[in-house]
């Protein structure tokens, strides 16, 4: 028994099909009386070959994902870690910002604020999520600062031939950055 | 004030009603931008929006679970809402109200997808007329369902009264207040449950059996209303 | 230039960005820099209120009721009734606004929205007095922001008038044993005037109305300024940190008096208000 077709709107609850039809997939669930439902408001899409059916949120949660690449910024830099705060993902801002963590690399020398700032913004990639808690990492290439902020000042840190040098002070500071370091071009569509 | 006299003799109720009728409702799905999930439901002149904010960080951050999502609710009145000016703040009855309205979301939306995390609910009554913990939570429970939380079933509810020995559906205000009893329920109906029961006066065990047909009678159409009113706002939205 | 204070890397990009459009006369929602986004006005929907009215300013909803009751008059002004302003930001409007009791914002809110009101001669408050140095009418103001995409000064402004202007008050008579009742008749408020405030705001040399979230965040400074419709200013708050350059106040003045008057035409032909 089917109970609603494929692309049909449902809401939570509402049964789509028996379990002989199709098997529950994404966003159903089985109930009792064998009835497959909804768990969300969204679209029926009905697998023939896998004989399954799932349901396409019309309005999905923002979730950060294992894989994720990431614009944080940075908020507290700590001996082996630093705090960030996930603006967006992918290019598309997050409504509510996530803390995350920059986890060390492998074999770190040294300690974190040799690679990132209090203010820096930062590309970095979802590498695992316990619990809640989302672990970054900038150790790949691609990854790092695109923007920095001064340790003593506060002002832009911009690239020379000696290294990142603040506009403001003239103190050099060391950060682990990205080519496009200081494209601010590009910042914008990351910011979204 | 002499209490009016609120059913006639061919049982009739003081707003034109019969007894298993619920009033005039409207709702609307989406309506405050700035929320994850937004609805507006009116039962009669009880007027309610309700909106969602989450999955979201909690704070103060030690308040977070790291195996659940926790569901926070308020349940809140506007001033003018009521005959006499309601303070500013929240009432003991309004922190009441929270807990119970909270409780019954709790028991149907997936918390455990989002560990660490908060889903915040607010609803605000803007009129009041009777029954606003019932159309408050019918509206929480679009809100939900328009905010994208994944969720067992939806909650439909109503609450039934005892007015001048006859058990009515959709109590409004005057009702409430001169009639015997107020037995406000919520229901997941696909699950066959009672997510939300009080009672606030006095039933024999038989009409406490009758009343609670009632209700589920009332919630099953409020049920469906719930469900049009979802698939008329994506219809909209394409068509917009 | 003055010096601003500091902003977050992604604030001034934004910044950044507005500015930029500015110089063009465009903004982020497609508006030109002086104008006001579209204005609704719905009154009387919530029937217990005494008078209500619910406003939308774009993306920005305010519910204002009203509700009247009988007190005892101010000691210096005892043939005068009186009036009392709320705001309550809702933690459904905005993920900025939490539970609780009004923070600092409300109260601002409330109390500039009360100085439009009061300063702007809005109401006869001798025309509220039921037995001078006794009884008078208290009209509570309730603003609530519902949703907040920018700017609840102007709309909530806006709300508060239509409620007053399109309020049913109960009226209360001196019975034959001298006790004030309240009877079945209600009447209007004739509103003495019609006060309006537009929010402007700055960022550098360049002048924005109406700011909605995007560029209230990130801009330098901003102010809120009301008049009535005999030419008065009759409230300016400067509403956020920051600093407004001097050399900006005419522009300032002449788009505020513009922007006012426009909304005043709106607001009255949309409620139906009669010129006082």
């Amino acid at each position: 028994m089917v109970f609603a077709q494929d692309g049909e709107i449902v809401s939570p609850g509402q049964p789509i099909c028996v379990e002989e039809e199709f098997l529950p997939g994404e966003n159903t669930k089985l109930h009792g009386d064998g009835v497959v439902a909804s768990i969300t408001y969204g679209r029926v899409r009905y697998d023939r070959r896998a004989r399954k059916v799932k349901v396409e949120p019309l309005k999905p949660v923002e979730e950060v994902r294992v894989g994720d690449t990431v614009l944080a910024e940075v908020k507290e830099v700590q001996d082996k870690i630093a705090v960030v705060e996930i603006i967006s993902v992918d290019g598309r801002p997050l409504k509510h910002p996530r803390t995350a963590f920059i986890l060390p690399a492998p074999r770190m020398r040294g300690t974190m604020d040799e690679y990132v700032g209090v203010g820096d913004l930062v590309v970095a990639v979802v590498i695992n999520i316990f619990a809640g808690v989302i672990g970054l990492t900038i150790w790949r290439q691609g990854l790092g600062a695109i923007y920095s902020l001064c340790d003593s000042c506060g002002g832009l840190l911009k690239r020379t031939q000696k290294g990142l040098v603040c506009t403001r002070c003239g103190k050099r500071e060391k950060r682990k950055i990205v080519h496009y370091y200081g494209n601010m071009a590009r910042l914008a569509s990351m910011v979204g | 004030m002499e209490k009016p006299k609120l059913i006639s003799e061919d049982g009739v109720r003081v707003d034109g009603r019969r007894l298993d009728e619920l009033r005039p409702i409207k709702m609307e799905v989406g309506v405050l931008d700035k929320s994850d999930g937004s609805a507006y439901v009116e039962f009669g002149k009880t007027k309610v929006f309700a909106a969602v904010f989450g999955p979201r960080e909690v704070h103060p951050k030690h308040l977070a679970l790291p195996e659940r999502a926790i569901l926070n609710c308020r349940y809140h009145m506007t001033s003018f809402s009521v005959e006499d000016r309601k303070p500013l703040g929240m009432t003991r009855r309004e922190v009441e109200l929270s807990k119970v309205i909270r409780e019954a979301l709790e028991s149907i939306v997936f918390l455990e997808e989002f560990p660490r995390t908060s889903i915040d609910i607010y609803v605000e009554v803007i009129q009041a007329d009777g029954g606003t913990r019932t159309t408050g939570l019918t509206a929480a429970s679009l809100a939900l369902a328009d905010a994208g939380i994944p969720m067992a079933d939806m909650i439909a509810a109503v609450a039934v009264g005892k007015v001048e020995g006859h058990l009515v559906l959709d109590v409004c205000d005057i009702e409430d207040k001169y009639g015997e009893a107020d037995l406000p329920v919520a229901m997941a109906p696909r699950l066959n449950s009672i997510v939300l029961l009080q009672l606030n006066g006095r039933l024999s065990r038989e009409e406490f059996q009758k009343a609670m047909a009632l209700a589920r009678e009332g919630i099953s159409k409020i049920y469906q209303m719930q469900r049009e009113a979802l698939k008329r706002k994506y219809s909209s939205v394409e068509e917009g | 230039m003055p010096m601003q204070p500091k902003k977050s890397l992604t604030v001034r990009i934004m910044q950044d960005k507005i500015y930029r459009l500015l110089q063009q006369g465009k903004r982020l929602d497609g508006r030109r820099p002086d104008e006001v986004r579209p204005v609704r006005i719905e009154t009387g929907l919530v029937e217990k209120a005494d008078g209500s009215a619910l406003v939308s300013m774009g993306g920005t909803k305010i519910l204002v009721g009203i509700k009247a009751e009988v007190g005892t008059p101010y000691p210096d002004r005892p043939k005068e009734g009186s009036f009392t302003v709320n705001a309550e930001l809702l933690p459904l409007a905005s993920t900025t606004f939490e539970p609780g009791p009004p923070d600092e914002r409300g109260i601002e809110l409330a109390r500039v929205v009360d100085r439009s009101l009061r300063e702007g001669g809005a109401l006869d408050l001798e025309k509220l007095c039921i037995i001078p140095g006794e009884k008078v009418y208290i009209l509570f103001i309730d603003i609530y922001v519902l949703d907040y995409d920018g700017n609840y000064y102007d709309p909530s402004l806006l709300a508060a008038v239509a409620a007053l202007a399109t309020a049913k008050i109960p009226r209360y008579e001196v019975g034959e044993d001298g006790k004030v009742e309240k009877t079945e008749e209600r009447f209007s408020l004739q509103l003495t005037a019609i006060p309006t405030t537009i929010t402007i705001g700055i960022i550098k040399e360049l002048l924005l109305v109406d700011p909605q979230i995007e560029e209230e965040n990130v801009l330098d400074v901003s102010l809120v300024v009301g008049t009535d419709e005999k030419g008065n200013i009759v409230s300016i708050q400067k509403n956020s940190p920051g600093l407004i350059p001097i050399g900006l106040m005419d522009r300032i003045t002449e788009l505020a008096y513009e922007k006012t008057e426009e909304l005043r035409r709106k607001l009255i032909e949309s409620a139906g208000i009669p010129l006082p």
